[in-house]
């Protein structure tokens, strides 16, 4: 189960019943029924998308919210719906402008307000939600105007950095890859958003302008695109000649992310300060992908016969490969059991009584399911239960969780690899809610739990020690 | 994947294995040693002129706990790791570890197109060895003397995590404990009296065999000594002495 976040204040939403953001201040207030039904079953995927003005943001995401409508070609199943009325109104003169051949060259988000998409069994048998903010260029390059926008930033754990390497190349500003990089650090150093942690792609738009520059590999990978045609190839077709996979498609896009962060270290001005950078800071995964959204396109000719877009996948099915929590921070991490025996947990909502002594005690939590080492899908109308039997296990979530963070574990068998943990810090960080009495009586902080058990006080003996 | 090189002047190190290294005829400098870290957290190191890294460990229980916690597919489910471990080994906490048992810690039971995925799952170029590639690293670190202070400066690598920390001194601890008077770098990195490891029979990479040496065997890892019978290794013939670990491959070494 999701916490509930408004999608566009990023106030924490308490309770079952969620349809007014409990913000009052919230500028746009009613949160649509359809994202809460989503992100209850779905952690969604925050996404911001960063870049400096005219390096094809705005046409980035036209692009991907037009193929995601038509991807149920390829992969048999997969669809979309837009969580609210204004993103479907976006999307609505997105397909107007598609039809006549236009590009949209800036975006009409208006505010902070975000892109609301659900994608049904892209991945196989899971929903995901995207919440995805168009920064304005301007924040590449003016720190102070990111303060408007700073939840959003904070919030997403995925950072698509958007680079016109054309553009880039003749920038008469002295710009570098580096120094886009270094602005970026910036924003989020003036935000108070550690970027450890968060996932980076970047995408090389315009590649079109790009083809005497790249490798050769590079270059038949985006003369090669099968879906370039997504619109007005039929189904049949294009399952049969290209039957989708997601491990090969993957893989197909590992083998160009080196190849471009080889392209990046070696030709781009700033590519190999860049990396560094990356690494330096701890942004992991980086990856890069290439797309073309606008072939041909020219800032001052934004009419055209028909668009014709390539690779316009890869940075969705990417980042939606990857997923991701978000990283604003919260107090606790609660895990959840998802193994054999994890019907017991849910039929005796331990989970909800645990969630709502921890908001008592005024403490918020980021949600695990043990098995996953990010937050987890869940299925159909059985909103409490995870999409599928995990192996009960918490190191792929402890491990990654930063010193002196506090967990709280439910679960009614003993994970397989909780032993490993005894005689280390988290013996005393992580408070173990086991649902029988036998289980782990050598982890330290251990409290059974019982119907007539006061849970507020037990956590906070625990939590206060 | 972080990496790091070890210094020259790092006196705990650089003395007996800049001794040693005189012995390896591939091993021309110290500081051409590095370290990197595979997409578990678990360390690999570089051996001057292999076109590849390989992983110091074979693959642990924890590292495919990881993969089962990152991959949505429905073979890979709590069943199929408790078929593992039944058919193998069982997982063992690394502080638990003792001479008889530390064996445990590694997977076995699995088989090579389950190593395979495994491999794919950890990134671009990371593959199972073939029987020369495996060989000829194992050719250049038997002639190594074990450098315990090896184990600190593998851990100090950027990235490794405190379970993996206290898996490699544990290991090296009870490792030592059960040392004979020449210890070679080859068995803190357990490529004898460990698991006979799956590699591939030829550069075809198509079909499978064994190698190196199982715990409480005698015969030293030698070419073509663990053939299958079955060749491609199907099905069901899961056993409890076989395990793998991986290589990165790189064409810009």
């Amino acid at each position: 189960m999701a916490q509930i976040v408004c999608p566009y204040c990023l106030t924490p939403q308490t309770g079952r019943k969620i349809s007014q953001c409990q913000n009052a201040d919230c500028k746009v207030g009613i949160i649509p029924e359809e994202y809460v039904e989503s992100v209850r079953r779905t952690p969604p995927i925050w996404l911001t998308m960063y870049g400096t003005t005219q390096h094809g943001k705005t046409a980035t995401v036209d692009s991907m919210a037009l193929w995601i409508e038509t991807i149920g070609k390829i992969i048999e199943e997969a669809s979309c719906d837009y969580l609210d009325d204004y993103t479907q109104e976006q999307v609505r003169l997105m397909r107007i402008n598609d039809k006549e051949g236009l590009i949209r060259l800036e975006s009409t988000q208006k505010g902070r307000r975000p892109l609301l998409i659900k994608v049904n069994n892209i991945i196989a048998d899971r929903e995901q939600t995207l919440i995805i903010y168009d920064l304005p260029g301007e924040l590449a390059d003016d720190v102070a105007d990111a303060v408007e926008y700073a939840a959003a930033i904070r919030y997403a754990q995925t950072v698509w950095f958007i680079v016109s390497l054309d553009d880039l190349r003749a920038d008469g500003e002295g710009r570098t890859l580096s120094t886009l990089f270094m602005n970026y650090q910036k924003t989020m150093k003036r935000l108070n958003a550690p970027v450890v942690g968060r996932s980076m792609l970047v995408i090389y738009t315009k590649a079109d302008r790009l083809t005497r520059l790249l490798p050769p590999k590079v270059n038949s990978y985006i003369a090669e695109d099968p879906y370039s045609y997504l619109k007005s190839a039929p189904a049949r077709d294009l399952r049969r000649e290209y039957p989708f996979t997601m491990d090969s498609y993957m893989d197909n896009l590992a083998e160009i992310s080196e190849s471009l962060r080889e392209y990046t270290i070696d030709v781009v001005s700033g590519g190999s300060d860049f990396v560094g950078r990356v690494k330096k800071a701890d942004i992991r995964p980086l990856a890069f992908s290439i797309t073309s959204a606008l072939p041909m396109a020219d800032a001052s000719e934004s009419a055209m016969g028909e668009i014709y877009r390539v690779r316009v996948l890869d940075p969705l099915l990417w980042t939606l490969h990857n997923g991701g929590e978000p990283v604003a921070k919260a107090d606790s991490t609660l895990i959840i059991e998802s193994g054999t025996q994890s019907a017991d947990v849910f039929d005796t909502e331990v989970d909800q009584a645990v969630i709502d002594a921890l908001r008592r005690l005024g403490i918020a939590v980021n949600i695990y399911f043990t098995g996953y080492s990010r937050p987890v899908t869940l299925k159909g109308s059985d909103e409490m239960k995870p999409v599928a039997r995990r192996l009960n296990t918490i190191g792929p979530i402890l491990d990654r969780l930063s010193d002196g963070e506090r967990v709280i574990l439910i679960t009614k068998t003993e994970p397989y690899d909780l032993r490993d943990y005894e005689f280390s810090g988290w013996n005393k960080r992580l408070i173990l809610i086991a649902l029988d009495g036998t289980v782990a009586d050598y982890w330290d902080r251990r409290i059974v739990w019982d119907d007539d058990l006061d849970l507020t006080d037990a956590l906070t003996e625990y939590l206060q020690s | 994947m972080s990496n790091r090189r070890l210094q020259d002047d790092d006196d705990d190190f650089s003395a007996p294995l800049g001794s040693a290294q005189r012995a390896a005829s591939n091993l021309s400098s110290l500081a051409d040693l590095t370290i990197e870290l595979d997409t578990a957290g678990f360390p690999m190191i570089v051996l001057p002129g292999l076109q590849f890294s390989i992983h110091w460990l074979p693959v642990t229980k924890i590292q495919i706990e990881y993969f089962l916690s990152a991959v949505y597919d429905a073979k890979y489910n709590e069943e199929w790791y408790n078929e593992i471990l039944s058919k193998g080994t069982p997982r063992i906490s690394p502080r638990a570890i003792r001479v008889n048992s530390y064996i445990d810690l590694f997977v076995t039971g699995i088989l090579p197109a389950e190593a395979q995925r495994y491999s794919r799952w950890c990134g671009q170029g990371f593959d199972l060895p073939t029987e020369d590639e495996w060989l000829n690293a194992y050719k250049v670190l038997e002639r190594i003397a074990a450098v315990p202070a090896a184990i600190d400066h593998i851990c100090q690598t950027t990235g490794i995590r405190e379970r993996t920390d206290r898996l490699l001194r544990m290991l090296e601890k009870t490792l030592t404990n059960d040392a004979g008077r020449d210890r070679k770098v080859v068995d803190q990195m357990v490529m004898r009296h460990g698991v006979y490891e799956y590699v591939y029979e030829s550069d075809q990479r198509d079909t499978f065999a064994g190698i190196g040496q199982a715990k409480d065997t005698i015969n030293p890892p030698r070419k073509g000594a663990n053939r299958f019978t079955d060749r491609n290794r199907a099905e069901g013939a899961r056993n409890k002495q076989y395990g793998f670990r991986l290589i990165k491959r790189r064409d810009d070494f």
